[in-house]
């Protein structure tokens, strides 16, 4: 042999063995036969099943898939020799999908027919350990289709833009696609597939047919299973985002339990029909015109979170009642209230203040924590020379409102920012003068009771009765609940009362929320009064952190300081 | 690769054996101009054969990122590749015009760790500004094969001999890459996310250039060991099907190894 032959041989033998360790699997394809009963291997190598005499088989047992794989009889769509179908292109690797937990890899494959992919059409590879252990999928057989577009991707485009609820809808990218669309078994039809949207909430596809224009098919690119979050602009211009619900074509302002654990719903007053108002509603889930809604929507999936963040409750009741909010009431009236009859919340369109109560995070908070107040405490709404439950009642949601704010937004002067006042965010214009009560500094803002003028109270020589009357704010509900709030107010940041001038070192906001939030949630009773709610003060700090921590000896100091004497 | 390469030594040993044999042969006749029975170099032999088996010494980092709009907000995603140290073994034949000038058509087969770290940032559905983290990592492959057309230059030295290479390269190269990344997210408050990258297998073609030396011994007439440098590059854009932003790669790298040779 001369030296070129050998060498020739050897580069062969080399390239030929170096080849063959480098092959891949894609040559190691099962297929259903046409008997529908086995899978028999066929290669790259090896052209026919067979072909070498082993007719290596499996049967279903190892194939689980299968089982279940519904082909109906008749039906055109099948399973099919995979790997004849890639060599000719009729099967595209469209995935290649690592699956760690079981530790496979699943090849998935599109259908195309004369280079137009088939929809639907898809057949998946399932390997493990680099061997091909199943197959399944959907393959459409004996497609005869004229594969010419009588209508251009254009016009298709328009045609369907027309045909939606949002003709400004644009193309998404690559969105319109020449395809063959399985119209049922045994029909094809050559058609477009256009993908429009209208911002990220509005996403239609649309099968418009390529020979006559006709609209075969759509359907949502939104996934009614995922959440559906709306954006939302607040009174005071900021955004927000808002679980809704997709439902008769448009975005309602409810959750029903999918974002939260809890039935959310946002009612418009104006809808009221004579018998009912219904939830807020809009075309395109972005909240753009009507910044109470928005706010009340979502500060109050705020104030849920800080619930269960902060102290693991299950919404007002535990339970998880359904939160009902409704806003643009009318009355003019510069209000918000809590119905402990209908469980629900009301947010009055502007009164004589012209507040937006809607706007506040605090006053928000405040209401839903009646709700709490009622599931938990039951503190009644009265106060007189006996008991003050509704000034203890008003306090604890005065203090829940600021440790809520404090919680979700910065310190600081102007809106949507955490301080130490009540509903400043509800006015159109901010100062640090516009407020209802402030916490640090009671007497800085007054209750008009018969054109005199009481300033709140910060110690307990300033609390006042007044008649159990609306006028008389039900004895004083309101006017009285700073002296609690107060006191919250000193233990969490520190300060002298002005009365007593006695000081108090704040152990900051979380603890004296906490110590506040255990004494009214699980001491306090129903009827009670300023010096029950002060021994209740005290054996929660106890409770928490002992009788010979700091944070209990600032909660007597906090006491002393609003007017108790402690022994 | 290691078995292919020790197939492939066994192979030119049982070879080397065989022609070494022929050298023996009656009818064989050495050159005048050669005085000893010490192996000389091959002055006149014009066709020449090599295997070499090596390592990749130069790593690379690149970086891919994008973003969608996720609840509202936009979700940011990036794909951290290290490309890490791997194997090669080339093979290649050569024809020489002269004693210094010839040409050589080399295969280059290499594959390289590649290491694919995806993050993702994902907001929360609640609120703005409160993303949660994520990240994963997954050591994938990088298979390279190189076609390169060679004029080489060859410098003897006694036993030694120099010989000096360069010319284009066409690559194919096949490289798993993220796709897409899923996230699935904790349930009610939603602290966290975990992701789950979609990888697909790409293969890309591209013309670029290999330069190299390698020094030879000759232990025999017809045989000899080298080493070699060779540093082979190219440009390759990977473009995943989904639309995410493309990977750059340069191919190639420096890769240093030894083999064997034989000449005719």
């Amino acid at each position: 042999m001369s030296p070129m032959k050998k060498a020739l041989g050897l580069v062969l033998c080399i390239f030929s063995v170096f080849s063959f360790l480098r092959s891949e699997y894609v040559g190691k394809v099962y297929f259903r036969a046409a008997d529908g009963n086995r899978l028999k291997r066929i290669g790259g190598r090896i052209e026919a099943p067979g072909a070498l005499g082993l007719s290596p088989v499996r049967t279903y047992k190892e194939s689980p898939l299968f089982v279940t794989q519904a082909v109906p009889a008749g039906s055109q769509k099948s399973l099919t020799n995979v790997a004849g179908e890639i060599r000719k292109g009729n099967l595209l690797l469209k995935r290649v999908e690592i699956d760690p937990l079981a530790g496979m890899e699943h090849r998935r494959y599109t259908q195309y027919y004369k280079g137009l992919e088939v929809l639907g059409g898809q057949i998946i590879q399932h390997f493990k350990q680099g061997r091909l252990v199943n197959t399944n999928g959907e393959y459409y057989e004996a497609i005869n289709v004229d594969t010419t577009p009588y209508v251009s991707s254009a016009i298709a485009r328009e045609l369907y833009k027309v045909h939606l609820v949002k003709p400004e809808s644009t193309e998404t990218k690559g969105g319109t696609k020449l395809v063959v669309f399985p119209i049922k078994d045994g029909e094809y039809r050559l058609a477009y597939r256009v993908s429009l949207d209208s911002g990220d909430t509005f996403s239609m596809n649309g099968i418009i047919d390529a020979q006559t224009g006709e609209v075969i098919k759509e359907y949502s690119n939104i996934n009614s299973d995922e959440l559906t979050i709306g954006l939302g602009i607040g009174v005071h211009g900021d955004q927000f985002k808002l679980p809704t619900t997709y439902d008769n074509n448009v975005y309602k302002l409810e959750d029903l339990k999918k974002a939260r654990p809890v039935n959310q719903k946002t009612y418009d007053y104006r809808t009221w029909d004579g018998q009912a108002y219904y939830v807020a509603s809009d075309i395109d889930n972005i909240w753009d015109e009507d910044g109470a809604l928005v706010n009340v929507h979502a500060y109050l999936g705020w104030v849920y979170d800080y619930y269960y963040l902060v102290f693991g409750r299950n919404g007002i009741d535990d339970k998880n009642l359904d939160i009902n909010e409704v806003v643009h009431q009318t009355g003019d009236t510069d209000n918000a209230e809590w119905n402990s009859s209908n469980l629900e919340m009301f947010f009055f369109d502007s009164g004589p203040l012209g507040l937006q109560t809607a706007a506040a995070l605090d006053v928000i908070a405040h209401e839903y924590t009646h709700g709490v107040t009622q599931f938990t405490s039951d503190l009644q709404y009265y106060c007189d020379q006996n008991a003050q439950p509704g000034a203890l009642n008003e306090s604890f949601s005065d203090i829940m409102g600021t440790a809520v704010e404090f919680y979700w937004q910065n310190p600081g002067e102007g809106f949507e920012k955490s301080d130490w006042v009540i509903a400043e965010d509800a006015y159109s214009t901010y100062s640090p003068n516009n407020y209802l009560r402030s916490l640090a500094d009671p007497n800085s803002a007054s209750w008009e009771y018969q054109g005199i003028f009481y300033p709140y109270p910060c110690h307990l020589s300033q609390c006042v009765i007044f008649p159990d009357t609306q006028e008389g704010d039900w004895g004083g509900v309101h006017f009285n609940s700073t002296l609690y709030s107060h006191a919250y107010y000193l233990l969490s940041a520190g300060g002298t009362n002005k009365v007593s001038g006695l000081s108090v070192s704040g152990i900051g906001i979380e603890k004296a929320t906490k110590i506040f939030y255990r004494a009214w949630t699980y001491y306090m009773t129903s009827t009670a009064d300023y010096l029950f709610a002060a021994n209740c003060l005290l054996q929660s700090a106890g409770d928490l952190y002992g009788a010979n921590s700091n944070e209990y000896a600032q909660t007597i100091k906090a006491m002393e300081a609003i007017g108790w004497t402690i022994n | 690769m290691e078995k292919i390469g020790v197939f492939l030594v066994s192979a030119l040993l049982i070879s080397s054996v065989s022609v070494s044999s022929e050298i023996k042969e009656p009818g064989f006749q050495e050159k005048p101009a050669i005085q000893t029975n010490a192996p000389r170099i091959p002055r006149s032999p014009r066709i020449s054969l090599r295997v070499a088996y090596g390592v990749d010494l130069l790593k690379a980092n690149k970086s891919i990122s994008w973003s969608q709009v996720v609840y509202q907000e936009n979700a940011l995603y990036s794909v951290n590749y290290d490309v890490g140290k791997g194997q090669s073994f080339s093979a290649g034949m050569g024809y020489k015009f002269s004693d210094h000038l010839g040409i050589e058509l080399g295969f280059d087969s290499a594959s390289r760790d590649l290491l694919a770290e995806n993050r993702a940032s994902i907001p929360n559905p609640l609120y703005f500004n409160s993303p949660r983290e994520a990240d994963s990592a997954e050591r994938r492959k990088i298979q390279e094969s190189a076609f390169s057309l060679d004029l080489i230059y060859s410098i003897p030295f006694g036993k030694l001999g120099l010989d000096l290479y360069a010319g284009p390269t066409y690559f194919s190269t096949r490289a798993e890459l993220t796709s897409a990344i899923a996230f699935t997210e904790s349930a009610y408050p939603y602290d966290s996310v975990s992701i789950s990258p979609q990888t697909e297998k790409l293969r890309k073609s591209v013309i670029g250039f290999n330069a190299g030396s390698s020094m030879n011994l000759y232990l025999s007439k017809n045989f000899a060991v080298f080493i070699t440098a060779r540093y082979l590059w190219a440009k390759a854009d990977f473009q995943p099907s989904s639309g995410i932003p493309q990977l750059n790669l340069a191919l190639g790298g420096l890769r240093l190894g030894g083999g064997l040779k034989l000449v005719f």
